[in-house]
């Protein structure tokens, strides 16, 4: 079924609408809420509430792309509820994804510098389009879909040291592109 | 706002949806990106096929005529190098490269390198003594290639260094010489291949690999060029004191 027919389903408050998300995009979301939580039952619970969290913002809201704007749902869901659980609970892809992050900002910003989430946004946006695209699907996928490396070495074939060499220098130099930002202060 | 975690999280969040949804089916990535790495691979595959048949079939008529020119030196490990004609094609890939151990060293060219971020150093500490001085420093940067530093020497002769350090997981490439004379040695674990080109200029090749933890590794490729006034087996000496 087309996006527009599931979004006029919702906007009719018919529970078809969410059959029909689930039909379309079940897979992709269970993918993202796993690759955050590494846990099936808490991944089908995340992706449930999302879809309830789907059905509570449509309408107003009119969302076009449908599925980025459910993955996001179903991320953020997902990382609350990471949250939520007790580190020891962390899955494995999602820690180290974090800890990647983690580890690139504390080593790479001080606390006195100020940014704006939009321009920041806007010097990443860049970073990624300035990239091949093989090197943009590693980037998305690993950052955004929080895929493992094992699940990247799949997609390309290509081994996880070298997944993870390649990803470490996109990681030193988005941060130098962080930096460019305008309106930085310090 | 402070950059913490989460900010970076959530601007990575807010990416352009269509770069998001252009990388979201994993059946389809798979077979776009599998397969090239498979042909890749094959292609790979397929020039060293090439490469080995080409290098027995010559070798036999090198070695003849070598034999019969005795300034030609040819001390190399087994399986690191192809002949092509009168040039000889190191496979830098299929060098040792993880030191046994480092002993990093302080001087005023390992200053300067470390100033610019480029760190574990190993160099011949025959060329770190007060007979060698940096003439010439430059530094540039590539999408490949994280750090590339040329630096000219001088002594009673000119040396250039290129030091590359790779974040990558490529090791450039082939080292292809015309060479006159040309062996291999194994200094502190690593290999070093020194060579002599036609026009009397020596060189020195060897690349290190080191384990940064937490399954990253840094990479860095050596080359020292000594245009004039060092013989083969004074670069040989040189070469023994890598560590």
């Amino acid at each position: 079924m087309e996006d527009s027919k599931i979004i006029e389903l919702f906007n009719a408050r018919s529970e078809r609408a969410i059959d029909e998300l689930s039909k379309k995009y079940g897979t992709k979301c269970m993918q993202v809420a796993y690759n955050v939580l590494g846990n099936k039952e808490d991944s089908e619970e995340c992706v449930n509430d999302s879809y309830l969290g789907v059905w509570n913002v449509i309408p107003p809201e009119n969302p076009n792309p449908l599925l980025t704007f459910v993955l996001r749902i179903v991320k953020n869901t997902s990382l609350k509820r990471c949250r939520y659980n007790s580190a020891k609970k962390r899955a494995d892809v999602h820690t180290q994804c974090f800890d990647e992050l983690d580890e690139l900002v504390s080593s790479s910003f001080s606390v006195e510098e100020q940014y704006d989430l939009k321009a920041v946004t806007k010097e990443i946006n860049d970073f990624v389009q300035s990239l091949s695209r093989e090197n943009q699907m590693l980037f998305i996928r690993r950052y955004w879909y929080m895929d493992s490396y094992a699940a990247l070495s799949e997609i390309t074939g290509m081994n996880e040291a070298a997944i993870r060499k390649r990803l470490s220098r996109f990681r030193t130099e988005m941060v130098q592109c962080i930096k460019k930002t305008e309106g930085v202060t310090a | 706002m402070n950059m913490d975690v989460n900010t970076l999280i959530a601007a990575i969040d807010a990416i352009d949806d269509s770069l998001v949804l252009e990388f979201s089916d994993t059946e389809s990535l798979k077979k776009e990106f599998g397969q090239k790495e498979k042909r890749t691979t094959l292609r790979f595959k397929r020039i060293l096929l090439v490469a080995a048949v080409s290098a027995l079939l010559i070798a036999a008529g090198l070695f003849a005529v070598s034999s019969s020119d005795n300034d030609f030196i040819l001390d190399l490990k087994e399986g690191i190098y192809s002949i092509f004609g009168n040039s000889v094609s190191i496979n830098v890939e299929d060098l040792d490269k993880k030191p046994e151990e480092i002993k990093y060293k302080s001087g005023e060219m390992i200053d300067i390198l470390k100033k610019e971020g480029f760190t574990d150093i190993v160099l011949p500490t025959a060329m770190l003594t007060d007979e060698w001085g940096i003439v010439d420093y430059e530094h540039t940067r590539s999408d490949v290639i994280i750090y590339n530093h040329k630096i000219n020497f001088n002594m009673t002769n000119n040396c250039t260094i290129r030091l590359d350090e790779h974040r990558t997981e490529q090791t450039v490439g082939y080292s292809n010489s015309v060479a006159k004379n040309i062996q291999s040695l194994t200094v502190s674990g690593i290999d070093v291949v020194v060579t002599e080109l036609e026009n009397r200029i020596c060189k020195i090749d060897y690349t290190v690999f080191i384990d940064i933890g937490e399954g990253m590794f840094k990479e860095s490729q050596y080359r020292i060029h000594f245009q004039s006034g060092i013989t083969f087996e004074q670069a040989v000496e040189i070469a023994k004191t890598i560590a």
